[in-house]
């Protein structure tokens, strides 16, 4: 019988950041929508910590999409529940979309669903 | 709890993307797991792998899985062998990750070996994807299948085969996997002959996995004989299926498990075999109808054909029993046999068996073999297309002697007999042995009998003129013993001598005593034309024995007168039943009865003289006629007598017929003792014939 071996998970060990997740932004009337796909994690979570730093620190409303996530765990709970805070804290405007099946069922397992700025799309 | 072995170990790098690599090594493995639940496992291996990066030590980070027969288990290590504590989430930072952990595995700790882990209830349904068969874990999967003896293969929709391990190659007579991997499944059936437990043939669509592929579910397993066609090798295969489903619960590929159960299949036969023709071998004591039963019951199973033999006259083999599948050669068979008779001095099959070898054996006959055999190219033509391609003969051994031969063969090529199927025969062969040598020893007593009641009674009583004679004689049983009843007529110098005996006893010994009471009253009835000294010479001769042997008879000399035409009998009686007159309708017992013979050495036997009137019969009989047992008494005097005088005035053979139909209609249950009646009947002839005057 075969060991596994590190070779093994060679293939997987080449993967990069950028095959699992990407994050674009546009505006919308002054609004920032940073809009997230594939997968956030722990490993993927730093450059929108990075982003949502920047422009809370510059004012400028965020909408953080989080609809076309095929994967969350808590570090985007972290991630979200972090920036809630910070608008709070500085008067910035900062919302959530409702997010991809999977993001609901990990919120709502971490009974915060309940408690996050949704954006209202029609609003504006 | 002890845990199951790992199936999954994946060494990562303590960064941030050992996250997502260990989410990967999670997909990859499946470890059964439901489509909802492979979310969890992946959400949740992602906040432990997370935590061990975030808070743990060291360069790595370590994931174990290990699949139960119930559940999953995820381990987590980290150098800093981490103790996390649940506490409730609050704030942004609150520790949402164990929180997840906590709620939605159905197990989950932390010790200093096993790491953080969590467990998943499910049903290890495995389910590697395609594209994961050369994953570790499929690797380990397929090592172990490859060690199984069982025939494994697995195939996927359409029912092309993509796995076999070494021992389905092995069944399938193949030179590799990839032999049976490039093949359609119906290319692959073609190479066998399938025909399930009846003998009907299988097609590819019977087969379980087949089925399942069709949509059938709960298939159960199914047994067939399967042929080699290449090398006509016959195998016993039991064909079990199991199914992978994908996440949806559709079945993507069934597992076929086949195992070859040819050795306990074919003991089974060779059990039911062996009771069958055990059976056959007690129904019947008819040795010869025995024996063809036995051959029946080995051609339905066994062998083609079959046939016994036991040494007949003139040094040949005598063929006693044949059948063939074929039914149509038997007859060929036996003109084989007929033409070219099997002589026993020839040094090869039935011969060199029924010579004192243990056993001939030709698993594969070729036709050079045969020709070689044969006595001309039409014996050989005639042994072919009889069938001689394997061949087995065994003796039909009894008590260390061989009475006979069984000779089993198959008719074609690329079946032959094995070691297993010659120890059948040798068992058949003793099986019918014994049941020959009963038969025979029965056959045998039975011939002994015969010839002694042959030899003892006369072929025909021929009546003197103006007597009409009838007797009837049976043996206790039929071939049962020689019994000790008797019946005698012969001439005199001056008339003729009826004489009815009863000897003491039964078998051979009873024969001879009845043969030297016979001989010594027709000899001396001859001498002194006296039935009372003919007694006495009786008595003399059975008290000049070693041991006490008793005769009880009736002698009757009757004389016409040629003088007035007359007739008169003299009666001498030795202990037995006294004889009847039948006159006129009426019966009367006649005489007196002295002694039995061979009881005491002095004895006087009184005679008495009655003359016949025309009409009148006399009858005589031995006790066995008295003595039938009925339902609920003997026949006894008044039966016979009232029978008799129903008929009285009938010819000898139809008096004597209707009373052997009485006592036979009267008897219930087998018949004890002999029983023996003679009746003469004097019709008042010419007066001046005299019989051996």
């Amino acid at each position: 019988m075969r060991q596994a071996t590190t070779e093994d998970a060679r293939g997987m060990n080449g993967f990069d950041a950028a095959d699992l997740f990407e994050m674009m932004e546009r505006r919308d009337n002054g609004t920032a929508v940073i809009v997230l796909s594939g997968e956030l994690d722990f490993g993927t979570v730093a450059q929108v910590q990075q982003r949502l730093a920047e422009l809370r620190d510059a004012g400028t409303p965020v909408v953080l999409d989080l609809d076309g996530l095929t994967f969350m765990d808590s570090t985007g709970i972290r991630l979200v529940l972090t920036a809630c805070e910070d608008a709070r804290t500085v008067d910035w405007r900062f919302s959530v979309t409702r997010g991809s099946e999977r993001v609901q069922r990990v919120l709502e397992a971490a009974q915060v669903i309940d408690r996050l700025p949704y954006h209202d799309p029609t609003a504006g | 709890m002890s845990r199951p072995a790992p199936v999954e170990r994946r060494t990562l790098p303590r960064d941030p993307t050992a996250v997502a690599l260990a989410r990967r090594a999670v997909e990859a493995t499946g470890a059964g797991l439901s489509a909802e639940q492979a979310d969890v496992a992946r959400l949740l291996v992602s906040e432990l792998v997370t935590n061990a990066v975030r808070h743990g030590a060291g360069d790595q980070v370590e994931l174990v899985l290990r699949v139960g027969e119930r559940s999953a288990r995820f381990e987590v290590h980290d150098a800093g062998g981490q103790q996390p504590e649940l506490r409730p989430p609050a704030g942004a930072d609150g520790g949402y990750g164990l929180n997840l952990v906590a709620s939605l595995a159905s197990r989950w700790g932390a010790d200093p070996d096993a790491g953080v882990w969590f467990e998943l209830d499910a049903p290890p349904r495995l389910t590697p994807a395609r594209d994961a068969l050369d994953d570790a874990f499929a690797s380990q999967l397929l090592a172990v299948l490859d060690g199984l003896a069982e025939a494994v293969t697995i195939t996927e929709r359409g029912g092309r085969t993509i796995y076999a391990n070494e021992a389905a190659v092995r069944l399938l007579r193949l030179e590799s996997a990839a032999e049976l991997l490039e093949s359609s499944a119906g290319d692959m059936m073609d190479r066998f002959d399938v025909y399930d437990e009846h003998g009907a043939r299988v097609a590819l669509e019977d087969l379980p996995g087949t089925r399942v592929h069709a949509g059938e579910r709960d298939v159960e397993p199914m047994l067939v004989r399967n042929v080699v066609k290449a090398t006509g090798e016959e195998r016993w295969l039991l064909n079990k299926t199991t199914t992978i489903a994908d996440a949806r619960g559709d079945v993507v590929r069934v597992v076929n498990v086949i195992e070859d159960v040819t050795e306990a299949k074919r003991a089974e036969l060779a059990q039911r075999l062996l009771a069958e023709a055990s059976d056959a071998l007690v129904s019947s004591l008819d040795y010869e109808e025995t024996l063809q039963r036995v051959a029946t019951v080995v051609v339905r199973d066994f062998a083609d054909w079959c046939g016994l033999d036991v040494p007949g006259p003139g040094a040949f083999a005598q063929l006693v029993a044949i059948a063939h599948s074929d039914p149509a050669k038997v007859a060929l068979a036996k003109r084989l046999r007929a033409l070219y008779p099997v002589r026993l001095d020839r040094t090869q099959g039935i011969a060199a068996v029924m010579q004192g070898n243990p056993k001939f054996v030709r698993v594969e006959v070729g036709d050079e073999e045969l020709r070689a055999y044969a006595h001309d190219d039409l014996h050989f033509q005639m042994l072919r297309e009889l069938g001689m391609a394997s061949v087995i003969v065994v003796p039909l051994a009894a008590g260390g002697q061989t009475v006979g031969t069984l000779i089993v063969a198959r008719s074609t090529p690329g079946h032959p007999f094995d070691a297993a199927d010659v120890e059948l025969a040798e068992e058949l062969g003793r099986r019918a042995g014994t049941a020959v040598l009963n038969a025979r020893t029965y056959t045998e007593r039975a011939a002994i009998a015969a010839a002694l009641e042959r030899g003892l009674s006369p072929p025909e009583l021929l009546p003197p003129a103006g007597f009409e004679v009838a007797t009837h004689y049976t043996a206790a049983g039929a071939f049962n013993e020689v019994g000790g009843d008797f019946y005698d007529a012969f001439a005199t110098a001056d008339g003729w001598m009826l004489v009815v005996g009863d000897v003491a006893g039964h078998g051979a010994e009873a024969a001879a005593l009845t043969a030297l009471a016979r001989w010594t009253l027709r000899s001396a009835s001859q001498l002194t034309r006296d039935p009372g000294r003919a007694v006495q010479q009786l008595n003399a001769a059975l008290r000049d024995l070693p041991q006490l042997s008793l005769c009880t008879s009736v002698c009757a000399h009757v004389r016409t007168s040629a003088a007035n035409g007359e007739a008169t009998v003299t009666l001498a009686n030795s202990g037995h039943p006294r004889p009847l007159l039948v006159r006129d309708g009426r019966t009367e017992e006649l005489g007196c009865v002295g002694p039995m013979a061979g009881a005491f050495d002095d004895g006087g036997w009184d005679c008495i003289e009655v003359s016949l009137l025309p009409g009148d019969a006399l009858v005589l009989y031995t006790d066995g006629v008295l003595d039938t047992v009925g339902e609920r008494d003997r026949f006894g005097f008044e039966r016979l007598r009232t029978t008799l005088e129903a008929v009285a005035s009938e010819q000898p053979e139809a008096l004597v017929a209707r009373l052997a139909a009485e006592l036979e209609a009267f008897r219930r249950g087998p018949q004890r003792d002999d029983t023996a009646i003679a009746a003469v009947r004097f019709v008042g002839a010419r007066v001046d014939v005299g019989v051996g005057a």
